[in-house]
């Protein structure tokens, strides 16, 4: 059976809070009062992995500066204070155990899927609703370390 | 004791090592792909064991164990992957590798692993 969206979603949900669980002594927060709490401005850095099959899908993830400020420093054991080289790998690594474990979750329909390696990059939005490219595809948000991750998933049609 | 370190990520890489700080290690040679993991291991005579990433740029850790295998080398390989699915823990057994761990990994899980491992060849040597 071909996953749906909402699966895609609920597996991805589901593994970005054991990811963090099993990583980090900072927890999640679920996703309702993030919009108002935890804005997504300023620097981020955004992750994209495409995942194989029929059809393929992209995910991608969007953590603002001071979440991922956190989870290295959850990493690495030692604070962070600037987006450097080690964040990024740290962010591409979150996405790499995000959309591994999402995979593993959407493999009981017999289908093996492979997943590329994570492309992570520098952006910047103005944190207004809808600013962030997640927001293109059905999306989760979640507070995390007095910032915010989003994540967004969509089938790849071309 | 020698331990070779094959993943990409220069993060995951401290964190492994910081794992293996713990135990009886002598040295981690981290290499950042495949290609150079094999480069490092040369002939296999200055390395123990061998803990690979699966998706890495260049050469997968796949192609890793495979290429090492066909060589010969009966060397303890451990995968550190975000692979969990059923048929690629089966590709990898079926290309040799002796004990395989998914990411995210509990830090005395990985820990407990590797004195299972070194041991092996702490007795065959």
């Amino acid at each position: 059976m071909i996953p749906t969206q909402d699966s895609w979603l609920s597996a991805l949900d589901q593994s970005i809070h054991e990811v963090v669980g099993m990583m980090s002594t900072a927890g999640l927060d679920a996703s309702p009062a993030c919009p108002v709490t935890h804005p997504l401005g300023g620097e981020t850095v955004q992750v994209c992995l495409s995942v194989s099959g029929q059809p393929a899908h992209r995910i991608r993830i969007i953590v603002s500066s001071r979440a991922a400020l956190g989870w290295t420093a959850e990493l690495v054991g030692q604070p962070q204070e600037s987006i450097d080289e080690m964040v990024l790998d740290a962010v591409g690594e979150l996405g790499n155990m995000i959309a591994g474990a999402t995979k593993s979750k959407l493999s009981t329909d017999g289908v093996s899927r492979d997943l590329s390696i994570p492309s992570v990059r520098r952006t910047t939005c103005d944190g207004r609703r809808g600013d962030s490219d997640a927001s293109a595809g059905s999306q989760l948000r979640y507070g995390y370390a007095g910032g915010r991750i989003e994540i967004a998933v969509e089938a790849i049609t071309d | 004791m020698r331990v070779l370190l094959a993943e990409d990520s220069g993060v995951m890489r401290k964190i492994i090592a910081r794992a293996l700080g713990s135990l009886w290690i002598d040295e981690v040679v981290e290499a950042a792909d495949g290609v150079e993991a094999l480069e490092l291991f040369g002939d296999g005579s200055g390395i123990d064991l061998i803990l690979t990433d699966w998706n890495m740029p260049n050469m997968s850790g796949l192609e890793l164990i495979q290429k090492i295998r066909e060589d010969g080398h009966k060397i303890p390989i451990m995968m550190i992957t975000t692979e969990s699915e059923k048929q690629k823990v089966v590709q990898a057994i079926q290309a040799g590798v002796n004990d395989y761990m998914v990411k995210p990994f509990d830090q005395e899980m990985l820990q407990m692993k590797l004195r299972r491992l070194l041991p092996q060849r702490q007795q065959a040597t």
